[in-house]
């Protein structure tokens, strides 16, 4: 539970209407309950939408480039971004899953899911 | 009995030069700005009593303005922060603060040296929620990469295309190169377009707007007082802001919007309809908020001028240019004439309300549509001759 307060797979959830989203807010965004408790996604979930940067606005040397960020939806209701490893553009929809982020990651890294993976 | 609430009418229009290097502090391009502005109305400063902004912490308070310009006393200051969602609902706090009798003449401007000092599409807001730090560690560090994820979904669902992209591009070019103010003014082809370096997918340079630096300002009154005034009042005929709900944490926090193909503009667009009275079928021209070419096509789809997923194909098809069904972006857009965030899209509806537009004037247009925002909050305009 100690890498907890940094992951990015971090969701907080309602213990009221039970959805669940990423960034901490002082009451529900949904229902306006007050009795929020963060918990860890699994980490699966779908590609909603996607962003191949082509140029670096930041100069940061560690992004090699091309580099694809993702918008995923995790099944547990809460929509993040993270990297997108494939060598390729993901498609709409298509399922994705977490690696092991390590714990000087910050950003969460999905790949696509297993073909066998059943949502 | 009280009678009718007095309408309001901008009444003058000032400009900085724009350029990628002003070589001027913020508050000289606001004063040149807004200056022009009251000279252009037939004022003096010490008739405007109200000054307003936004800025995202790059520019100078309305006091700050108010005070270089001389103007006295005020009845309403106000300093929003807000970015590409404020210009149009600035001037609509200006106009009910007139007719709440808080002011009588009023000036409201943006100002900064978007392109030499602080970059807006460069984000890095000074509040670190997830929200923030997640895209930041995720290599989303400026606004087209966060845009075009919109975009992206918008294409997904609507089936929009690059092509449509292409069309809101070399259309609004053509007017820009009858624009002197424009900072961008050469022609651009099909062609051309598909040969500009893609940055963030789907957007390529050409895509997105010019940052510069400058400043835009417009004077606002009551309809009665401009009326002996110098230029032909421009009446606010109504106009609508709406932020949709779980708009987030700050104006870059879209983790909570469900519908990325969806913007602000589905929201506004219900209430400016019913609250004007108007449909898109009486707009004579349309400025429409475009920090990047999909905006357009976003809102000409979310405020019903045209069917979902028909936006590109009625650019396209010429019907945004001069003659077309509504003329579109008559300045450039923000992607030609430069970022004064969305203030000058609002300036550009009432010189052609004018007819005061040069060689891109849609003659006899009588009533003009200006939008701001392309995100989750956003606002919009209608202002028509004084009929």
């Amino acid at each position: 539970m100690e890498q907890l307060p940094t992951s990015p797979l971090l969701m907080q959830t309602c213990d009221e209407c039970g959805r669940a989203w990423r960034t901490p807010f002082e009451g529900c965004p949904y229902c306006g309950g007050e009795r929020i408790t963060p918990r860890l996604s699994r980490g699966r979930g779908h590609v909603y939408s996607w962003v191949e940067t082509h140029r670096s606005f930041d100069g940061d040397p560690t992004r090699a480039l091309p580099y694809v960020v993702v918008a995923v939806d995790l099944d547990e209701g809460a929509r993040i971004f993270g990297r997108y490893g494939a060598d390729r553009v993901p498609m709409a929809g298509e399922r994705v899953e977490a690696q092991d982020p390590g714990p000087e990651t910050h950003t969460a890294w999905f790949e696509p899911a297993a073909t066998s993976e059943t949502p | 009995m009280m009678g009718p609430t007095p309408a309001t009418a901008i009444v003058g229009v000032g400009y900085s030069d724009l350029s990628y290097e002003s070589g001027v502090s913020v508050l000289q391009l606001a004063r040149t700005a807004t200056a022009r502005a009251i000279e252009d109305a037939g004022l003096a400063a010490s008739d405007i009593d109200g000054v307003g902004t936004f800025s995202v912490g790059d520019s100078v308070p309305a006091q700050a303005v108010a005070t270089s310009l001389s103007c006295g006393e005020l009845g309403w200051c106000a300093d929003l922060y807000l970015g590409g969602q404020a210009p149009a609902y600035l001037v609509l706090l200006a106009d009910a603060a007139i007719r709440a009798g808080l002011a009588t003449s009023v000036v409201v401007f943006r100002a900064m040296n978007g392109r030499s000092g602080i970059r807006i599409g460069r984000m890095d807001p000074p509040d670190r929620p997830a929200s923030v730090s997640d895209r930041l560690a995720a290599g989303l560090v400026a606004y087209p990469q966060l845009v075009a994820m919109w975009a992206q979904r918008f294409m997904v669902e609507t089936g929009a295309t690059e092509d449509d992209l292409a069309s809101v591009v070399t259309s609004q070019r053509w007017y820009a190169e009858r624009n002197p103010r424009a900072i961008v003014r050469s022609p651009i082809t099909r062609d051309e377009y598909f040969a500009s370096p893609m940055i963030a997918s789907p957007f390529r340079v050409a895509d997105c707007t010019r940052e510069v630096d400058g400043a835009c300002a417009l004077v606002v009154t009551s309809l009665d007082r401009a009326r002996h005034l110098t230029r032909a009042p421009v009446v606010v005929a109504g106009g609508a802001f709406a932020a949709g709900p779980r708009s987030g944490r700050e104006f870059g926090d879209v983790l909570l919007w469900d519908d990325y193909s969806r913007n602000c503009m589905d929201f506004v667009g219900k209430k400016l309809w019913s609250r004007t009275g108007l449909s898109a079928r009486d707009l004579d021209v349309a400025e429409i908020y475009d920090c990047f070419s999909s905006s357009v096509l976003m809102a000409l789809e979310g405020l019903g001028i045209v069917p979902r997923g028909e936006s590109g194909a009625f650019i396209g098809a010429g019907e945004t240019q001069l003659g077309g069904q509504l003329p579109v972006n008559t300045h450039g857009g923000l992607l030609s004439e430069g970022y004064i965030h969305g203030m000058n899209t609002v300036a550009e509806a009432v010189l052609q309300i004018r007819g005061d537009a040069g060689e891109r004037t849609v003659e006899g247009a009588e009533v003009a549509l200006a939008t701001s925002g392309t995100l989750m909050d956003g606002s919009a305009i209608v202002l028509t001759q004084d009929r």
